[in-house]
């Protein structure tokens, strides 16, 4: 294969470490226009090695695995880069590329932007660390990595009080959802003596490690440990009972950075759940993954039940927004937690529609505050009339948030309830509070989409701007195009699916296409 | 009645202070009290790594040297890799303590407070 081909997922993820380093030291000595120069031609380089990497993993060479440094497992640490990951981390570059263009006009006002750019660097090196990786302490150290600049971005308005006040709140609580998962890293530690995930799964059937031997405990501890990884995953993707901080987050981030915490990073904790319980502890074959999965399906219950209920009393418009991103995630999760492999393709491409719909709300939702000066939503009045244009682009993501037929999250939305029923038994009373919340979000989008159409044309302080537009709209032409293709996003799900419920396939992928050194 | 031997001594000693830092970290008002249980937390986890990794009798270097059989081997040298876990957990610490300690003097400089019951801009 391909030498670039190969290294394409890694080169992006150490050209996004670079722009950080760049971009911090750059801003230092040259204007502002330099830095957004260079992070826009950074995060341009991702999009395309992103999606080399898609087109090799598709076409080409299909799944492989890449050694960092040419370290195998045991020792080293796994980029498992397959049908599962990929897509996932080409939908994170381009829609970092996305508000990247659309935070050059949106920050013209903001002192310092050369920390937010290297800030949102270190964001997206965390990522694409979370979604390629094998190595279960390596996901403590890239959470870390992704978290700490999350929660540095939140208050980038630090003059704000209240942004300030959701920062602080935010960084207690996901730094000790990382704690707990480090917690729990430890446990594993000892009672695996590995920390690769494909070994982790190989011990559970019976292998033994010519490095560390097999199982040193008795494995009927296992569910606490899986208990504990789902509860700080819960934390960190803003799952009731542990959504509070996500609300004042989202909201009081600036808008840019809203959308890629709502649109990605929430999303990037699930798919990371979702890998460590499939093919670490063989979810739905083993007890303890069996655990796992239960947790998540009340508390994905629970989460769509409460968020959607939030949405309707709501009367700030990004925080309604934000409840939206808690039902979802509900909905994802119980997708994730029936396990068939109708409903992990399903929770998947709810994944990828979620976060471009999620994504072009939150930046279309900036507009609209720069140009009313508040975030009320009566305040929202009329501004159809004034911003025609924007108005029409906020009602097309809105109809792919409630689930309008020809969008994209129509087809995830009915993949959902399809799987919730087709999986039978107990499962298929899901499919009530799954419809009651996809109910209660419809009706709060439209009353915020009847808001904006009614009343007379209002004066507005500022129009968007040539970037923002076409910014906003390549988010949009992603989410018609996507509903459009239906056939080709199922064939990624099933893909996805396929590659991470398959996990004899995932075990010979780490551990057999290694040459042990001789000793 | 539940006998502790010696060797478990360690273990509920971690136990105790992930326990108590938890408690902690959730229910204290004050947030430079929730920073310390959660950096105290992390050093639990620390202890446990070291624990786990220990040997009795682990004197030498976890390097192999030339015509020692591996498993005589792991069984006097101490495991290195629980002691790259905690070093690496170390350095993210202090970055830990580094981010929450500047979002903490924001907030007493907005607030001119630092207990969380007095700060309710927000509704949660």
């Amino acid at each position: 294969m391909n030498v670039l081909l190969i290294q394409a997922p890694i080169l992006a993820m150490l050209l996004s470490l670079l722009g950080s380093i760049l971009c911090a030291v750059l801003g230092m000595f040259m204007g502002r226009r330099a830095v957004e120069l260079l992070s826009g031609i950074i995060t341009a380089a991702t999009v395309a090695l992103s999606s080399l990497a898609l087109i090799n993993v598709y076409f080409l060479g299909g799944p492989y695995v890449y050694f960092m440094g040419g370290w195998p497992p045991p020792v080293g640490i796994p980029y498992v880069i397959d049908r599962f990951s990929t897509p996932l981390s080409l939908v994170v570059s381009v829609i970092f590329f996305a508000t990247m263009v659309y935070s050059v006009r949106y920050l013209e006002k903001d002192r310092d932007v050369k920390w937010y750019y290297s800030l949102r660097f270190l964001m997206q090196t965390g990522m694409y660390g979370l979604l390629f990786t094998g190595d279960m302490f390596h996901i403590f150290v890239m959470l870390e990595l992704m978290g700490l600049s999350a929660i540095l971005l939140v208050p980038f308005r630090k003059e704000v009080k209240a942004s300030v006040e959701a920062g602080i709140k935010y960084g207690i609580y996901d730094i000790l959802a990382i704690t707990i998962y480090y917690l729990s890293t430890a446990m594993i530690f000892g009672m695996f003596g590995s920390m690769t995930i494909a070994e982790i799964s190989a011990k559970l059937g019976g292998y033994v490690s010519p490095f560390s031997g097999g199982i040193f405990a008795d494995p009927s501890a296992l569910p606490v440990i899986v208990a504990l990884i789902v509860w700080s995953f819960a934390i960190g993707a803003a799952i009731v009972p542990q959504h509070f901080w996500l609300p004042d987050a989202h909201s009081m981030a600036p808008s840019s950075i809203s959308a890629i915490l709502s649109g990605l990073l929430v999303q990037v904790n699930i798919a990371v759940l979702a890998r460590i319980l499939f093919d670490g502890f063989a979810a739905g074959s083993l007890q303890a993954g069996t655990v796992g999965l239960q947790l998540l399906l009340v508390l994905g219950v629970a989460s769509s039940i409460v968020g959607s209920a939030f949405m309707l009393v709501q009367s700030d418009i990004k925080r309604l927004i934000a409840y939206s991103t808690i039902t979802n995630l509900g909905l994802i999760t119980i997708g994730l937690g029936v396990g068939t492999s109708l409903g992990v393709s399903a929770a998947y491409l709810h994944i990828i529609n979620h976060a471009f719909v999620k994504a072009s709300l939150f930046m279309i939702a900036g507009v609209f505050i720069h140009a009313t000066g508040s975030r009320e939503i009566a305040a929202l009045r009329g501004i159809s009339k004034a911003l025609p244009g924007t108005s029409l682009l906020y009602t097309i993501g809105t109809l792919a948030a409630i689930g309008f037929p020809p969008l994209s999250m129509f087809w995830s939305k009915l993949l959902l309830l399809l799987s919730v029923l087709s999986a039978g038994g107990g499962y298929s009373y899901m499919i009530l509070p799954m419809v009651v919340s996809i109910v209660f979000e419809s009706i709060a989008q439209i009353r915020l989409l009847a808001i904006i159409y009614s009343g007379e044309k209002r004066p507005v302080n500022c129009r968007p701007s040539l970037s923002v537009t076409l910014s906003i709209g390549m988010m949009i032409g992603i989410i018609v195009l996507t509903g459009l293709m239906p056939n080709l996003l199922f064939e990624f799900g099933n893909l996805a699916a396929e590659d991470l419920l398959n996990v004899s396939g995932y075990v010979d992928l780490v551990l057999n296409s290694l040459n042990y050194p001789a000793p | 009645m539940v006998i502790v031997t010696a060797g478990q001594l360690p273990y509920i000693l971690v136990a105790i202070m992930a326990a108590i830092c938890i408690y902690a970290a959730l229910f204290k008002s004050n947030l430079f009290k929730k920073m310390l249980a959660m950096f105290l937390l992390t050093d639990a986890v620390n202890l446990l790594f070291i624990i786990q990794g220990y040997r009795i009798g682990g004197a030498i270097p976890p390097i192999i040297p030339p015509g020692m059989d591996p498993s005589e081997f792991a069984l006097r040298a101490v495991d290195p890799l629980a002691h790259y876990f905690v070093v690496t957990a170390v350095v993210i610490g202090l970055a830990e303590v580094a981010t929450l300690t500047v979002l903490i003097i924001y907030t007493y400089r907005h607030y001119g407070t630092i207990e969380t019951k007095k700060i309710k801009e927000l509704r949660g």
